[in-house]
């Protein structure tokens, strides 16, 4: 094993060590066959009809976001916008579920803990945090969720019924379960929640 | 009862005691004899030698007689011629009747009565002396002296003398001649008591030791005829006597009791001789069984002497292959401590190498750990990037929330945020690539590390190795050289062996010889012990003839 071991391919490893730098020249230096594949990606990209121009009948746009292990969407429209992860100071007197306030341009908001809103078990602690700020009549008030993955567009046509499965109480947070499993929120029925109306 | 008592006295006594008694009586016979014979012969001297001295008083009375008469004789002479020479048987005569009277005086100092005669003899010597001198003087004259001295003869007076001297003298004579008688006829009655006291002494002593051997022979030889008669019935093997008496306590009856004690022992010996002569006969029966053992039993050694000797002829060859192997392994071992010591050389030079090897590797630990430092500056770029991607994710998703909240109006906006978007997360999938790849190089990279710190330790490992070979090789070489010597000395123990070999071949032949000498001398021993057993059988017939 040890003679084997001692027996190296010098010739080999220096043709290998050569091998790399050459890649790395290419890779750093653009030729005719990168430039010609990264003209037909554009290509292709421009083909793309825009999903936004195609206009569906009673569609929604959906932000969709992790809270643990599932996946949850909420309505963009309702959305302002979408910040990194910030450390929230507590706020005294605040309701259980508030997690802090935060200083957005100069306006103190509130940040409301969307796992213990919805009453999930505490899991561990999300390794990408964001707030999402939702429009609260002419307010704001921040969502604290997990790691944000994408923009889509759901029919509403193809969620199923919250009532099939949900507790007493997250039931009507819910507006329905995509085919893609992805938990769809109610965010009129999120803004009646009083942490959320009391933030205000 | 008075005779019993004195024969058990005489029993008591012991045979010595008897004879010594008997010789005891016979010398106080002969002392008896011998001191009366003495006392008689002792006698008879004494007697003697007075009849010589009454002889030589008879001789001297005589001789005075003689010398008176030639006195008168010489004076006559003168008287006569007037010659002087006349006067000299005179003169001798003076001389001598002195002489001669002293003698006599000598002689009888023990006898009185002739002491008075001769005092009486004296005075008639002098005046007899005197009347001769006087007519000697008167003569003297010549004219007229014959005459006087004739005149003075004629008186008569000297005659008278004479004769008066004659008268003594014999009566002296006759005193002796008597003394001489008596001490003859005492002599005579001595002789005789000694014959009478040998004759009668020796005559009872004669007898009384005739008894006395009498007595003693008959006690001795009756009783030893007895013992001779049962002797003689031993002898012819009848043990069945009775018992002797012992009778008394002197040697006999002690020879008696031995006797007894005698046959008793050999009544009893008999009896074991017997029992031992049946026991011999087994015995000799078993010898013979043993012999006949003995024999088949030194064939056998014989045949074993003979594979002993084939096997110490082969062992001799396989002791000199011995030899020359040592021989050939000594060389080999000198060769072998001189590749030793290159081994040691190469030893020491491989120690050189390992810790160039060692410093190197070290090298190129320090080379890699600058590597995984440049490793660490690209991960910070990454994160970098990382961190803009998310930016850039976001910055998206606000846009596209924007773009939203423009309604139709957004719509196109809404296309650019998405496209950013897409940008952001192919952005972000390169740096989770790049991710990875920096942890396999760092991987790699602790690996490599930890690899050359493992053969940084296993070069270490190999130089204590290297040393415990140097060590182990030296030891070895010392190891060898002690077996160079020690085939040498095999060499020598070898050769010793051979020579031992042939002595030990020597000795099986010595012992093959002495098997068969052993073989032969078995065969007499078998003679032998037919005969032990011919004579066993002869001793139990002859021991069989005492009757118990």
């Amino acid at each position: 094993m040890s003679n084997d071991r001692a027996r190296i391919d010098w010739d080999g490893a220096r043709r290998r060590l050569q091998e790399a730098d050459a890649i790395l020249e290419r890779a750093l230096v653009a030729d005719a066959e990168k430039i010609d594949r990264v003209y037909r990606d554009r290509a292709a990209q421009m083909a793309k009809r825009h999903m936004g121009a195609v206009t569906i009948a009673r569609s929604m746009r959906v932000l969709i976001f992790s809270l643990g292990l599932e996946m949850y969407g909420i309505a963009i429209s309702d959305l302002v916008e979408v910040l990194p992860s910030t450390r929230c100071t507590p706020a005294p007197r605040g309701a259980a579920e508030i997690a802090g306030v935060i200083n957005l341009r100069g306006e103190l908001r509130s940040v409301v803990d969307l796992r213990r809103l919805l009453s999930l078990p505490p899991g561990a602690d999300e390794p990408v945090t964001c707030i999402l700020m939702l429009r609260n009549g002419r307010d704001e008030v921040g969502l604290k969720v997990g790691r944000v993955e994408k923009v889509q567009t759901i029919r509403e046509d193809e969620l199923a019924s919250p009532e099939t499965g949900g507790a007493e109480g997250y039931g009507s947070y819910v507006k329905g379960l995509s085919p893609d499993k992805v938990i769809v929120l109610n965010t009129a029925a999120l803004r009646l929640h009083p942490a959320i109306r009391n933030s205000r | 009862m008075n005779n019993t008592s004195r024969i058990s006295f005489w029993n008591r006594l012991t045979v010595g005691t008897k004879i010594g008694a008997g010789f005891a009586l016979a010398l106080a016979a002969v002392a008896v004899i011998g001191v009366v014979s003495y006392r008689s012969t002792v006698k008879l001297t004494e007697t003697a030698d007075w009849v010589d001295h009454s002889h030589k008083v008879v001789e001297s009375l005589e001789g005075v007689l003689s010398d008176l008469k030639d006195a008168e004789t010489g004076q006559r002479g003168y008287l006569l011629t007037g010659d002087d020479h006349y006067l000299e048987p005179y003169l001798a005569a003076i001389t001598a009747v002195h002489q001669k009277i002293a003698d006599l005086r000598k002689l009888t100092p023990d006898n009185p009565s002739q002491q008075r005669r001769l005092d009486a003899l004296e005075p008639l010597l002098e005046s007899k002396f005197a009347e001769l001198k006087q007519t000697i003087e008167l003569r003297k004259d010549e004219a007229k002296g014959f005459e006087a001295a004739l005149k003075v003869v004629k008186t008569d007076v000297g005659k008278k003398i004479m004769d008066d001297m004659r008268k003594v003298i014999g009566d002296m004579e006759n005193e002796e001649h008597g003394l001489l008688k008596r001490r003859s006829d005492e002599a005579q009655a001595s002789a005789q008591n000694t014959l009478y006291t040998i004759v009668i002494g020796s005559a009872s002593a004669f007898v009384f030791l005739f008894l006395i051997a009498y007595f003693i022979t008959r006690s001795i030889a009756n009783r030893l005829g007895k013992i001779t008669v049962a002797a003689e019935k031993i002898g012819k093997g009848d043990l069945r006597g009775e018992k002797l008496e012992s009778g008394s306590r002197d040697e006999i009856g002690q020879l008696a009791d031995v006797f007894n004690n005698m046959v008793e022992s050999l009544k009893n010996l008999t009896g074991q001789i017997l029992s031992v002569t049946g026991n011999v006969n087994s015995a000799a029966q078993e010898i013979m069984a043993s012999t006949q053992q003995q024999a088949s039993s030194t064939k056998e050694q014989a045949a074993t002497v003979q594979e002993v000797t084939s096997t110490m002829q082969e062992l001799t060859q396989s002791g000199s292959e011995i030899g020359d192997r040592a021989k050939q392994v000594a060389s080999a071992a000198e060769a072998s401590s001189v590749a030793s010591r290159s081994g040691v050389q190469a030893v020491q030079d491989t120690n050189r190498t390992m810790e160039a090897i060692r410093e190197q590797v070290e090298e190129v630990a320090e080379k890699i750990v600058a590597l995984s430092q440049k490793t660490q500056a690209i991960g910070e770029i990454v994160s970098t990037v990382n961190d803009i991607a998310e930016q850039s994710n976001l910055l998206a998703l606000n846009a596209t929330i924007e773009a939203a909240a423009a309604g139709d109006q957004g719509s196109r906006f809404s296309v650019v945020a998405n496209e950013m978007k897409h940008l952001a997360d192919r952005a972000k999938e390169c740096t989770v690539q790049v991710r990875t790849i920096l942890g396999d190089i760092q991987k790699g990279i602790n690996s490599s590390v930890m690899l050359t710190e493992e053969g940084v330790k296993r070069v270490e490992v190999g130089k204590q190795q290297a040393g415990v070979t140097e060590r182990t090789i030296n030891e070895m070489n010392s190891t060898t050289v002690e077996s160079v010597q020690a085939f040498q000395q095999i060499i020598g123990a070898s050769n010793q062996q051979q020579i031992g070999f042939e002595q030990v071949t020597q000795g099986m032949r010595d012992i093959r010889q002495a098997a068969e000498q052993t073989a032969s001398g078995t065969s007499q021993l078998e003679k032998a012990v037919s005969n032990l057993n011919a004579l066993s059988h002869q001793l139990r017939a002859a021991v069989e003839q005492y009757r118990i």
